[in-house]
């Protein structure tokens, strides 16, 4: 096969010959039909393209083979060696300077477009490079390509090794059965440690055949990327390791940024822990202890002014006790099924039931919280039957009363209404207090979420909705909420849920009964 | 003491148990005045010159501490401060802004009532510091710097008597740490709370003190009180 290299060369023996035979006879021709033009300036012409276009050798051995041609074809006397004068001899001398001079000034231009050549070359890989690095997600993908990178412009075997739990190990290599003995293991470690090149053609442990260079952060080495040169290379060439360390360069800020992407999740995820930990432990702390203070408090002084309370006082004591310790087992009944929701043990039993039934239900509940806020319950005729859990469609609805009566300051009536929208029950509860303002309506199911209105504390603990949220869909529904409604105010949450087949009726109702 | 019934201005946004303390302390012979923001409350104490202030801390539209700051801008009414056992730091902090004691929800109300009314007390006995202070049977002469518990004369050290003095003029109240150690040793001192664990010990063994009357009670995280046995 023959290079690029070894074609010039053998163009460059060639030209001399043919390109002073060219201009002899290009004299002769002229000189049939009109006088012998200038020789001289025809043959430096020759000297001049040789040394241009093959350098300096080709350009002295034109310049050297012009001269006697010329001396010999075109110079009194004709056909003989003969130098009649001085003037033929500066003539040579002249066409050797022009020749040396023309040679090295092509040949720098040569080299120098060579060596733009193959920056481009070198760029392009980095550029590929960075592109690669850029896209890479993992640490994985990140080593993959820095190894066929790597490997792909040094044209030697490639690995690169990481810190792992039992030291320095090799995560990547191309081609992939590549192997390190103990010496050339010994100066990874050695490279890793110092971050300096080590092994072949480096100053330490130059006996291994492989050659590592670190890839380096400003903090620290977090890696190293080993080569294996051919026997016969003592050592990389320069433009080759300055490339490489560029592209090394490359691949520890990449991994940099991996780890510092993976500890910004890490810390992310925490914060989210901490987060919902602390609104926990508020939520826990301020709802479990407000009435378990109105608890203890009543019932003491129930106790230490036995005698001093009038009948008034005293009901108005046992009252404050029995809501309190309702509102209580309603927040830790929210907490339990939180938990439920949570770990996945909710199981909605499937019975059938009357969603007007639940409504009824739940209002009873509320009633002695709403003392202030009547509740009106609308009941529509011929709504189906629901296969669904009493219990959950209660809780749900206790939740959105409790927060109807909790945040409607200045609502002067609440509605509770089940109706039937073609194939499903719908049961809504709205109330005419302040609304929902539009910028949390779609964080409002979050867990822990709570409006905070103006400039007031939240109140209740964030969970009521959530925990509808999580029960109307473990029962197949969905929920929703409206604000404002008219004027600007009031607040509607809507339950539906989809009614089955109705069961046929197993007993067939009696006439009259 | 007047016949008039002490005002207690409470200052909670939990309407219930606004509720429990205005029944109890109206039967317990109180007057009660209420605020559900601070911005209310701080207009009550304006308006009627409530004799004792409760306050919670955990306001609605503002900060409890920011509440008796601008309290003792302008008053030395006695601040009672409900917060929880488990915030001891927001408890001293409201100690050292100046407020007089504090009870941990949930409570009992004989608790509340006997720190309402030392409370209360405390600032009568304030109005003048009293010469020679008598409680149980320990006695302090402040202006001879003798202290006896029955007949038997307790020697004590210039610093010990200077603490137990600071304790007599504050009888039943909380005193935090950083208080005693400001008043006793020194601004550059109020973090070596060492010294005061050294001398408060100390103080406590020379007065004769025993697990069941410690006399000076220690409150944890908080400070000590000199026990108020009425």
């Amino acid at each position: 096969m023959v290079g690029p290299r070894a074609l010039i060369r053998w163009k460059e023996w060639l030209y001399p010959p043919s390109s002073v035979s060219l201009v002899v006879g290009l004299g002769f021709g002229i000189s049939a039909f009109s006088t012998t033009p200038n020789m001289a300036v025809l043959f430096l012409a020759a000297v001049f393209v040789g040394a241009a276009l093959f350098g300096v050798r080709a350009g002295i051995a034109t310049a050297l083979l012009a001269f006697p041609a010329w001396n010999f074809f075109f110079i009194e006397p004709l056909y003989t060696f003969a130098v009649g004068s001085l003037n033929e001899l500066l003539t040579l001398c002249i066409f050797l300077v022009i020749a040396t001079v023309t040679g090295l000034l092509a040949g720098r231009v040569q080299d120098q477009a060579q060596a733009a050549r193959s920056r481009v070359a070198a760029l392009q890989i980095l550029f590929d490079f960075s592109r690669k690095l850029g896209a890479a997600a993992t640490p994985d993908a990140l080593l993959h390509a820095i190894v066929l990178q790597a490997h792909r412009l040094t044209r030697l075997p490639a690995m690169a090794l990481l810190p792992g739990s039992t030291g320095l190990e090799i995560r990547y290599a191309w081609p992939p059965e590549s192997n390190l003995d103990d010496s050339a293991m010994s100066a990874a470690r050695w490279c890793m440690t110092h971050g300096e090149p080590a092994g072949r053609g480096t100053s330490t442990l130059t006996s291994t055949e492989w050659h590592f260079r670190p890839v380096r952060t400003p903090a620290k080495t977090v890696g190293v990327v080993g080569l294996r040169p051919s026997p016969e290379q003592r050592e990389l060439p320069s433009e080759l390791t300055s490339t490489l360390d560029s592209m090394l360069d490359q691949s520890a800020i990449a991994i940099e940024r991996l780890s510092f992407a993976a500890e910004a999740a890490r810390v992310e995820a925490m914060a989210a822990t901490d987060r919902l930990r602390s609104a926990l432990m508020s939520s826990v702390s301020h709802d479990l202890r407000t009435p378990l203070t109105t608890i203890l408090g009543s019932a003491s002084a129930l106790v230490q002014g036995r005698d001093r309370l009038s009948p008034e006082a005293r009901d108005e004591l046992l009252v404050a006790i029995d809501e309190e310790t309702r509102r209580l087992d309603q927040y830790i009944t929210n907490l339990l099924n939180m938990s439920r929701l949570e770990a996945g043990e909710l199981k909605p039993k499937r019975d059938w039931i009357d969603p007007g039934d639940v409504l009824d239900a739940a209002v009873k509940r509320v009633a002695t919280r709403a003392r202030e806020i009547p509740i009106d319950t609308q009941f529509e005729p011929g709504v189906p039957l629901l296969r669904a859990d009493f219990l959950l469609l209660e809780t749900v609805l206790v939740n959105l009363l409790d927060n109807a009566i909790k945040h409607g300051e200045g609502a002067t009536r609440i509605r509770a209404s089940v109706r039937r929208d073609g194939d499903t029950v719908v049961l809504e509860v709205s109330d005419d207090g302040p609304g929902i303002p539009a910028d949390v309506l779609d964080r409002l199911f979050d867990r822990f979420f709570r409006v905070q209105r103006g400039d007031s504390k939240p109140a209740g603990s964030g969970l009521g909705l959530s925990i509808c949220k999580g029960f109307v869909e473990a029962m197949g529904g969905g929920i929703t909420v409206r604000s404002p409604l008219h004027d600007g105010r009031g607040a509607a949450f809507v339950v539906t849920i989809p009614a089955e087949t109705q069961p046929e009726q197993a007993i067939p109702e009696a006439p009259g009964s | 003491m007047s016949e008039r019934k002490p005002l207690v201005l409470i200052i909670d946004d939990e309407p219930q148990i606004l509720r429990f303390l205005r029944t109890s302390l109206v039967a317990n012979g109180f007057e009660v005045a209420e605020a559900r923001t601070g911005a209310d409350g701080l207009a009550l104490v304006q308006q009627k010159t409530p004799d004792i202030i409760v306050l919670d801390l955990g306001l609605p539209d503002c900060d409890g501490k920011d509440v008796l700051r601008k309290v003792r801008e302008h008053s030395e009414t006695p601040v009672l401060i409900l917060s929880a056992r488990d915030r001891e730091a927001e408890k001293v902090e409201a100690l050292d802004l100046g407020a007089d004691d504090y009870v941990n929800k949930p409570f009992g109300m004989d608790e509340f009532l006997a720190r309402l009314r030392a409370a209360l007390r405390h600032r009568l006995r304030q109005q003048g510091e009293t010469p020679i202070f008598r409680m149980l049977d320990l006695s302090v002469d402040i202006p001879r710097r003798i202290v006896k518990r029955g007949e038997e004369q307790v020697h004590l050290t210039p610093k010990e008597f200077d603490l137990l003095r600071l304790f007599v003029k504050h009888v039943g109240k909380v005193l935090t740490q950083r208080q005693i150690l400001q008043e006793i040793w020194g601004p550059a001192h109020t973090s070596d709370t060492e010294y005061l664990r050294v001398y408060i010990g100390q103080l406590r063994r020379k007065l004769m003190a025993t697990r069941e009357n410690p006399i000076i009670e220690t409150e944890p995280g908080v400070g000590y009180r000199l026990i108020d046995w009425g």
